[in-house]
């Protein structure tokens, strides 16, 4: 932990190095200590000594009301960009739409290969159940609330055509 | 996180109410704002006694410090108004020669001109502290000797340290260390005797 104090003081400590540091500055007299006495070395090297006022200031800084200034000198914070979650939620909307609105194609009038047509054919007493069975259970379906009455009216119109 | 960002950070939990790190700040910068403030004020105990005020006003004037320049160069700025109105109030003039532009403070240099501001008591003390550090160096492998005297003394950070020793920062960082770790515990021993420390 000292070593990290020391590269803190010589502004080659990481982020979270240095916030460690800070914390176990403010509760260890100790750690709190080693700060003072590095710095006096480094003051000592260049010369700088004769001075300490900080015992001095500190008891005059207890006397002193707390600043607070909140937020006078935070980094700016990345606001959220509105336009980005504006298109999201666009791009939301649009997704539930068409998921909405899935059921009101009717897939069975889109061309198909030959091939696929006749093996259609065979499929239609099978449709036919699918439709008896989506007639029976269209209350379930999610799509009733906004697609409403659509699919209960294409599977009526199945229903018909078949009689 | 640079070393205005750690005076950043500090001021920054400073501005909400935290005391302590205003204090880690004071026991940084009060011996080279001592250094400066003897430029304008000769008796060693006014000089203590305008960089103690000069503190306190920084500590009052926190709220409007927003970041724009080093806080060292702010508190700079500080400590020469408190210098200049303390003459003032006393009826005497800050000699012009002596006259340091607030610019110029985070490019302050101490000259051969700048007068020991100890008291005769404090002397000795301060005497004994620098012969202690200076045989502690002497002492010390030439590789943590170097590496520390390159960061101190010439200022230069750790990669441009690794460039010259040609050892990777990581080593620069431990010898760096190891050096301070050297010299604090032939230091220790005087800083805890006597409570009024002066050095």
């Amino acid at each position: 932990m000292k070593e990290q104090l020391s590269a803190m003081i010589d502004d080659a400590a990481s982020g979270p190095e240095c916030e460690g540091c800070v914390k176990r500055l403010k509760s260890d007299p100790e750690f709190r200590a080693t700060w003072d006495v590095y710095h006096l070395i480094g003051d000592a090297l260049r010369g700088h000594t004769g001075l300490d006022v900080a015992a001095r200031v500190r008891a005059r800084l207890d006397q002193e009301p707390t600043v607070l200034a909140p937020g006078a000198l935070r980094r700016p914070r990345r606001r959220p960009a509105w336009y980005a979650l504006s298109a999201a939620a666009s791009i939301a909307a649009v997704a539930l739409v068409g998921w909405m609105a899935l059921p009101l194609f009717d897939f069975s009038s889109a061309p198909v290969p030959p091939q696929a047509s006749a093996l259609a054919v065979e499929a239609v007493p099978t449709a036919q159940g699918v439709g008896d069975y989506l007639l029976a259970h269209q209350r379930f379906s999610p799509s009733l609330a906004i697609g409403g009455i659509a699919p209960y009216i294409r599977t009526v119109a199945e229903e018909s055509g078949t009689r | 996180m640079a070393d205005r960002d750690v005076d950043r950070e500090l001021v920054e939990r400073a501005q909400t109410g935290d005391k302590q790190a205003f204090d880690l700040l004071v026991s940084k910068y009060q011996r080279k704002l001592g250094r400066l403030l003897s430029r304008f004020v000769r008796d060693p105990a006014e000089v203590e006694d305008v960089a103690q005020e000069a503190f306190v006003k920084a500590y009052r004037a926190l709220p409007s410090f927003r970041g724009d320049s080093a806080f060292y160069t702010w508190l700079y700025r500080i400590g020469i108004n408190t210098a200049k109105n303390y003459l003032v109030a006393m009826g005497r003039r800050a000699p012009t020669t002596t006259e340091i532009a607030s610019d110029e403070a985070e490019a302050f240099e101490d000259g051969e001109q700048l007068r020991d501001i100890n008291t005769p008591e404090s002397v000795l003390a301060s005497k004994e502290i620098a012969e202690t550090v200076q045989k502690a160096m002497e002492d010390l492998p030439e590789e943590l000797r170097t590496a520390i005297e390159l960061r101190e003394i010439e200022g230069l950070s750790y990669d441009e340290i690794a460039g010259i020793m040609n050892c990777p920062i990581g080593t620069v960082r431990s010898r760096i260390f190891r050096a301070r770790e050297a010299i604090a515990a032939k230091l220790r021993p005087l800083l805890d005797t006597g409570k009024d420390r002066r050095w």
